[in-house]
C-alpha cells in the first residue's frame, strides 16, 4: 500500500519523499491524538470527580 | 491449487476471489490492528510516563524557586459556615472555627508579623498565594503508597500530563476546607498507582511555600465518578486524593481523605 501510494504521488523523487514524510507525520499526529483521547477517556482520566 | 470462492468486478474485468487472497487480506488487517494496539499500549504505558517524568524534573526546580521566592502572608481567620465532615464529629468550637477557603485571601491587608498569640483579635492564618493554572503548587508525599510527586494547579488534561493536579475550586493546602488532588493511576507516571495501599492512620505530607503540612488518613473510599460530595469543603482542614479505580479503568474512583494534624495552621485548623 505504501509503494502504491508512493507511485501515485506527483513530482520527482525528492518531492515524493517529502510528500510521504508529510503524510506520515500527519498520520502519526492523528494517531497520537486518538491514543490520547482513548486513554484519558476510557483508561485513566486522572481520577477526576464530577 | 487455489480454491475459487467467488468473483469480484474490478473495472471491466472479473477477477476470481480465492481463499489465499481472503486470508492474505484478513491477515493484513489483523496485523495492522495488532500494530495499532501495540502502539496504544506503548504510548499509554511508556511514552506518557516518559513525558510526565521529564515534566516532574522541571517542576521540581520550579517548586524550589517558588518556595524560595514566594512570600507567605497572614490573614485573619474569619468564621464561616462549612459542612461538617462526614467521617467524624466536627472539631470542638474552641479548637477550630469554621471558615471558608476564601478567608485566606493572599492579598489581604498585611498584619504585622510576629507570634499569632501576641496579636489581639481573631486567630491569624498563614497563607500563600494561589499559583496560576498549570504552575507548580507543592510536593505531595505519601510514604505508604510510594508517592513523592510535584503537584500543579489545575486538573484538566494538560495539567494532569505531569501526573497530579490540585482542583482549583478547592482549598489551598493547610487552609480551611478540603484540598482535592487528582492524579493518574496507570498513565503519565502513574503517581497514584499504589494509592490502594494507604490505610487509616497513615501519614500524608504536602510541602509548599506555606511550609510542610502533615495529614493523617481518616477514610478510604470507592465512589462513583459523579460523587462530587467528596470535594465538598468541610470544617477544619482536609486533603482528599482521588484517582481511577480499578486500575486501567475509569468506572470508579479511589478516594483517600486525611485531616490536618501538623503545619503552620495546625493549631487553629488541626484535629482536636
Amino acid at each position: 500500500m505504501i509503494r502504491r501510494l508512493y507511485r501515485i504521488l506527483p513530482g520527482p523523487t525528492p518531492a515524493r519523499v517529502v510528500q510521504m514524510a508529510v503524510i506520515a507525520g500527519v498520520l502519526v499526529t492523528v494517531l497520537l491524538f486518538a491514543y490520547e483521547w482513548l486513554g484519558t477517556t476510557f483508561l485513566d482520566p486522572g481520577g477526576l470527580i464530577g | 491449487m487455489a480454491v475459487r470462492i467467488g468473483t469480484v468486478r474490478h473495472g471491466a474485468a472479473r477477477r476470481a476471489v480465492t481463499l489465499p487472497a481472503v486470508l492474505r487480506v484478513t491477515g493484513t488487517v489483523f496485523l495492522a490492528v495488532a500494530v495499532l494496539l501495540a502502539g496504544f499500549v506503548a504510548y499509554q504505558l511508556w511514552l506518557t510516563s516518559f513525558l510526565a517524568e521529564r515534566a516532574q524534573a522541571g517542576l521540581g526546580r520550579d517548586l524550589d524557586t517558588r518556595i524560595a521566592t514566594v512570600a507567605v502572608g497572614r490573614a485573619p481567620y474569619e468564621p464561616a459556615v462549612l459542612e461538617p465532615p462526614p467521617f467524624e464529629a466536627a472539631p470542638a468550637a474552641d479548637t477550630a472555627v469554621p471558615a471558608a477557603p476564601e478567608a485566606a485571601v493572599p492579598d489581604a491587608p498585611p498584619i504585622p508579623a510576629g507570634d499569632p498569640a501576641d496579636v489581639a483579635g481573631p486567630a491569624i492564618l498563614v497563607t500563600e498565594p494561589r499559583p496560576a493554572h498549570g504552575e507548580v503548587l507543592g510536593r505531595l508525599v505519601v510514604p505508604s503508597a510510594g508517592i513523592d510527586w510535584v503537584v500543579v494547579e489545575g486538573v484538566n488534561r494538560a495539567h494532569l500530563r505531569s501526573g497530579a493536579g490540585h482542583m482549583p475550586d478547592t482549598a489551598m493546602p493547610g487552609q480551611p476546607g478540603n484540598t482535592v488532588i487528582s492524579g493518574h493511576r496507570t498513565t503519565y507516571g502513574a503517581p497514584f498507582y499504589h494509592l490502594d495501599r494507604v490505610a487509616v492512620g497513615d501519614e500524608i505530607t504536602f510541602q509548599s511555600a506555606l511550609g510542610t503540612n502533615t495529614y493523617e488518613v481518616v477514610e478510604t473510599l470507592i465512589v462513583e465518578p459523579t460523587d462530587v460530595w467528596v470535594t465538598d469543603q468541610w470544617e477544619g482542614s482536609w486533603i482528599t486524593l482521588t484517582t481511577c479505580h480499578p486500575r486501567f479503568a475509569a468506572t470508579e474512583r479511589l478516594v483517600v481523605v486525611a485531616r490536618l494534624v501538623g503545619g503552620p495552621n495546625a493549631d487553629i485548623l488541626g484535629a482536636p
